[in-house]
């Protein structure tokens, strides 16, 4: 014990406590949870056993869901990734108006999810939204942006991508900025130009910022919720819903809380490997090139 | 000096945790604190009152309400609002079991709240309940649970202004036929007969089925009632396909707004309020929410149209949203919070609250309301007079609590992508099902 005083161990405590309070807690209380039917509020509750997890194989909206996730997951982390490295290169140089220009690209960020779903609900409205009232003024038939899944689905994609650039775009910076001027005028001197030196020298020196530009913007796709709530509800017919907006319409409107704790469950084990795989992907390649 | 920073960050961490884990909400802190009694009229006692306005004015009136009644009895009485959230959070006290000391019921006081409130039976008020709402506010052993100050309406709202421009008469629509008819000349005049949103966090969709489904399911009128088998859990919502076929041909003869997919509720109210469009279905608190858009418009109510000629049309009654106020059951201030309610129910604050909060019919016998909203509600009854059904709203008096959701999903599943095509009905419907028999399951 008194080794362990000693070590500086015990600093480790606050984090541990708040760690159990917050995270562990919630969780086992949410396994619980998932094993009874249970309609969020009274006292009855019925044991289901793996009731719950049965009927997420069997629904069709939970199908649609997981879809929608990984599509926000992985297709906002495409999108980011390659928009935030060359809003990075880009910025990177020296020219008049840089510092305004990063501000303005990082400006979304500081704007909450909702404010920015509502603002963008009013670009897409079909009545009165900003996007048809410039095809009506160009004689053009209005459209309705949101009706229908896959266009929906696409619009919230591009929403968060553009919303969250500039965290990437950060990120990427301060990596470039952390490449020794001497590796660009070794390869200079061997030769290479243009493309040959992004591809041979940034590109892999930039693999740590990568990494981390690309496990945050996946564990934030995959738990995507503000956009979808404001943007479109989960809709049209709950067909744009990520896994977060799913599970809050499955507690609090469908009371349906022991389905929404497995769902819950089922999405952090998600998130958790996927991260976990990502990490160790880089981890690996960063080790490869020593 | 190592040591002494590792105590004091423990300490800070250990403060910061305390400081997460307390759970009684601010209003309810100066309850507890030393000195106050429990007792009938004690005046050093706050008690919280969960309110579920959205509406600017109606927070003000409450306001200078409360604010009296402290004048008159030392009694502070502290509003919580949620806005939009009101029902998650309330759903999330219950959970918990830390709720307000009084709360707005908006429709649930039986259903989903009874668990949880006082009943009220015995208050000096409980006389003036009016016979017609007690069917839709007690519990099967008879038990009301909340100071019932206005009924709430659901049914088609107009604008009467439109109606009249295109030579229609609202005293004429009673029947599917002449209201089709109606939304016929007005679609030929470029007006868009009807408003409805199924996009965004808020729609009226669910106002919608409430007041659909009763006119093909539930009324009297109708060859075949499916009433008992709704309540008993047997009814196969496939016997309900001639509902959702009737909407996707309005759907198809364009009487609805093209983006009634994705609008949302705010959208309709517009609508209707500058003449956009002549119909909406919701609730009589859909007048007042016009008029604060408009003050110029004029609108007016009307029930369900009947699916049989010269048949009964449905009006749907229920608890006021916003006027409808239960005490909690394990509140530490009983007689404070009944207190509290004699005084709302008393007829000059009863009669603001009618007037200025909710904009309802009044509840409570010995109340005279009056204003736009009321006379608009009441001429709406006055139309059909002798051929109007009353009933609970669809979802309380026939579903399990949760299933107004599932009837804004239902609807929504309608109008999605192309909408209202079969692939469009048979989701609709097997969404009901499929909610419908797990939640009678778990009821």
């Amino acid at each position: 014990m008194k080794k362990l005083f000693r070590s500086g161990a015990w600093f480790y405590l606050p984090a541990l406590l708040l760690v159990a309070f917050f995270v562990a807690y919630p969780f086992f209380n949410a396994v619980c949870i998932s094993f009874v039917r249970w309609n969020g509020y009274s006292a009855s509750r019925t044991f289901i056993g793996l009731g719950n997890y049965l009927t997420m194989l069997g629904d069709r909206v939970f199908r649609s869901t997981f879809f929608n996730t990984l599509v926000y997951g992985f297709g906002s982390t495409a999108l980011d990734v390659a928009l935030g490295l060359a809003l990075a290169v880009f910025l990177d140089a020296k020219f008049p108006g840089r510092n305004l220009t990063r501000t303005v690209i990082y400006l979304p960020v500081l704007i909450s999810g909702l404010v920015m779903g509502y603002i963008m609900y009013f670009m897409f409205q079909y009545s009165h939204g900003a996007l048809n009232d410039i095809l009506l003024l160009f004689g053009l038939e209005a459209v309705d942006w949101l009706a229908d899944r896959q266009k929906a689905v696409a619009v919230i994609t591009l929403v968060n991508s553009w919303q969250f650039v500039g965290n990437t775009m950060i990120i990427f910076l301060a990596g470039l900025q952390s490449i020794p001027r001497s590796c660009y005028e070794a390869a200079e001197l061997d030769g290479a130009v243009g493309w040959q030196r992004f591809r041979n020298i940034t590109l892999p020196l930039l693999l740590p910022a990568t990494s981390s530009a690309v496990i945050l913007n996946l564990i934030g796709g995959l738990k995507l919720y503000e956009i979808i709530v404001a943007l479109t509800g989960g809709g049209p017919a709950k067909g744009s819903h990520s896994l977060s907006t799913f599970i809050a319409d499955e507690y609090f409107s469908s009371e349906k809380a022991g389905y929404a704790a497995a769902l819950g469950v089922f999405s952090f084990v998600f998130i958790m490997v996927v991260a976990n795989l990502v990490n160790g992907y880089f981890r690996r390649k960063e080790r490869e090139q020593g | 000096m190592k040591k002494l920073a590792c105590l004091f960050l423990a300490a800070v961490m250990a403060l910061a945790l305390a400081a997460c884990g307390s759970s009684p909400s601010s209003s309810q802190a100066p309850a507890s604190g030393a000195g106050s009694t429990a007792g009938a009229g004690s005046s050093d006692v706050t008690i919280e009152y969960a309110v579920n306005f959205q509406i600017d004015d109606q927070v003000t009136v409450m306001q200078e309400l409360v604010d009296a009644f402290k004048e008159q009895t030392g009694i502070t009485v502290e509003l919580t609002l949620n806005g939009t959230d009101y029902e998650a959070t309330m759903k999330t006290r219950m959970a918990s079991g830390d709720l307000p000391d009084l709360w707005n019921t908006h429709g649930w006081s039986v259903a989903r709240y009874s668990e949880f409130l006082t009943p009220l039976n015995d208050q000096p008020w409980y006389q003036y309940v009016d016979e017609s709402v007690k069917g839709t506010v007690q519990d099967s052993g008879g038990n009301i649970y909340i100071l019932p100050i206005c009924e709430g309406a659901n049914g088609i709202l107009y604008n009467a202004e439109v109606l009249q421009n295109n030579g229609i008469d609202p005293a004429a629509l009673a029947d599917m036929a002449d209201f089709e008819a109606a939304m016929d000349k007005l679609a030929q005049a470029g007006i868009t007969p009807m408003y409805l949103s199924n996009g965004g966090s808020q729609t009226n969709n669910g106002h919608l089925m409430d007041a659909w489904l009763p006119a093909f399911l539930t009324n009297a009128s109708l060859d075949t009632n499916y009433g008992s088998q709704l309540l008993d859990g047997t009814f196969d919502w496939n016997d309900s396909k001639p509902a959702f076929d009737r909407m996707a041909e309005w759907w198809q003869k364009g009487y609805f707004n093209k983006d009634a997919s994705t609008a949302d509720r705010s959208t309709c109210f517009r609508a209707l309020a500058t003449g956009e469009c002549a119909f909406m279905f919701y609730t009589n608190d859909g007048i007042n929410a016009c008029r604060d858009i408009n003050l110029e418009c004029s609108i007016g109510m009307l029930p369900m149209p009947s699916t049989v000629e010269g048949g009964l049309t449905t009006w749907g009654i229920s608890e006021g949203n916003n006027s409808c106020i239960g005490i909690w059951k394990d509140t530490k201030y009983p007689e404070e919070c009944k207190q509290f309610l004699a005084y709302l129910a008393s007829p000059e604050v009863a009669k603001r609250v009618a007037e200025e909060i909710e904009g309802g019919i009044p509840a409570l016998t010995n109340l005279e309301v009056e204003g736009y909203s009321v006379e608009a509600i009441r001429a709406g009854q006055k139309l059909y007079e002798g051929k109007v059904e009353y009933g609970s709203y669809f979802d309380q008096a026939y579903l399990p609590s949760g299933m107004f959701y599932v009837l804004q999903n239902s609807c929504a599943a309608l109008f999605e992508g192309e909408g209202g095509t079969e692939k469009n009905i048979q989701n609709a419907i097997d969404l009901m099902q499929t909610n419908y028999t797990e939640m009678y399951g778990a009821a």
